[in-house]
């Protein structure tokens, strides 16, 4: 008895491969950013830059086009504050989420959903997969980030 | 036998020569990572050749975050967290993934003994 086997020889469908969202972390502290781009990274869900210099965060901005920016409010010379407001004027960054870090708030505070200068905040020290929790629910698209 | 392994993230060089000296006569091949990178950069490619990591939550180096990368670089490598201020450090420490935290200062019978722990082949749980 013949017997017939049906080969497939058309390659299997190829996911489009995605983009990651990419993530800039603005700190002075060298130390913080490089422990959350490797931390970030190694979860294999991100591309993170980081910027130590706060005069240059929004010129770095432009250039990276992040999806979104973890920024660090307290930093010598020039603050969060006054980062994001720069971010904030430049139309082609406006709708990046901008998420604040500062050890001046709680936990509990930084999860109630209370903002500064409009802006989301989560409390340091933080670890990774709270930095990653804190991106995700900010990210855009991300039903948590519909205002 | 092989000599335990150990990565030692500080900037504290009076530190990391009493963790030297403690691990003295011992065989213990002492890594000191005062750069986080350099640091990051072994327990990624190198992760499972150590034997534990000893983290220096002093001196500024945004420990909790850091403690965490190394966590999720490799899973398996047993940290033990040392500070001064053991009161907050401890419960983020082991919060984070630490499975040791030491209050400083060390001593060094007290640190070799906690090697001796740290090291030591994993018992086989037994089947009856």
């Amino acid at each position: 008895m013949n017997r017939i086997i049906e080969a497939d020889f058309l390659p299997p469908p190829v996911e489009e491969a995605k983009e990651k969202p990419r993530i800039l972390v603005i700190d002075n502290n060298r130390d913080f950013t490089l422990s959350a781009k490797v931390g970030l990274e190694r979860t294999g869900r991100y591309s993170v830059s980081e910027e130590n210099e706060p005069a240059r965060a929004h010129q770095t901005a432009q250039r990276v086009k992040p999806d979104l920016i973890l920024l660090d409010i307290a930093m010598p010379e020039t603050d969060g504050g006054e980062v994001a407001a720069r971010i904030e004027s430049d139309p082609a960054l406006r709708r990046t989420p901008v998420v604040f870090l500062t050890a001046l708030v709680t936990k509990a505070e930084a999860r109630s959903g209370l903002e500064i200068q409009g802006h989301r905040f989560l409390a340091k020290p933080i670890s990774i997969p709270d930095l990653a929790a804190g991106i995700e629910r900010n990210l855009p698209g991300h039903a948590a980030c519909v205002r | 036998m092989k000599s335990p392994l150990i990565l030692l993230f500080t900037r504290d060089g009076d530190f990391a020569q009493s963790v030297c000296e403690a691990v003295s006569g011992t065989g213990t091949v002492v890594l000191i990572a005062r750069d986080i990178r350099d640091g990051l950069e072994i327990v990624c490619q190198r992760g499972r050749e150590l034997d534990f990591a000893l983290m220096d939550f002093d001196n500024g180096s945004h420990g909790m975050t850091l403690l965490s990368a190394v966590h999720t670089c490799y899973e398996q490598l047993p940290i033990l967290v040392t500070s001064e201020d053991a009161e907050h450090t401890s419960s983020l420490a082991y919060a984070n993934g630490a499975r040791t935290y030491l209050k400083k200062p060390l001593s060094a019978a007290g640190f070799a003994k906690v090697i001796s722990h740290v090291t030591a082949p994993r018992q086989q749980p037994v089947v009856a």
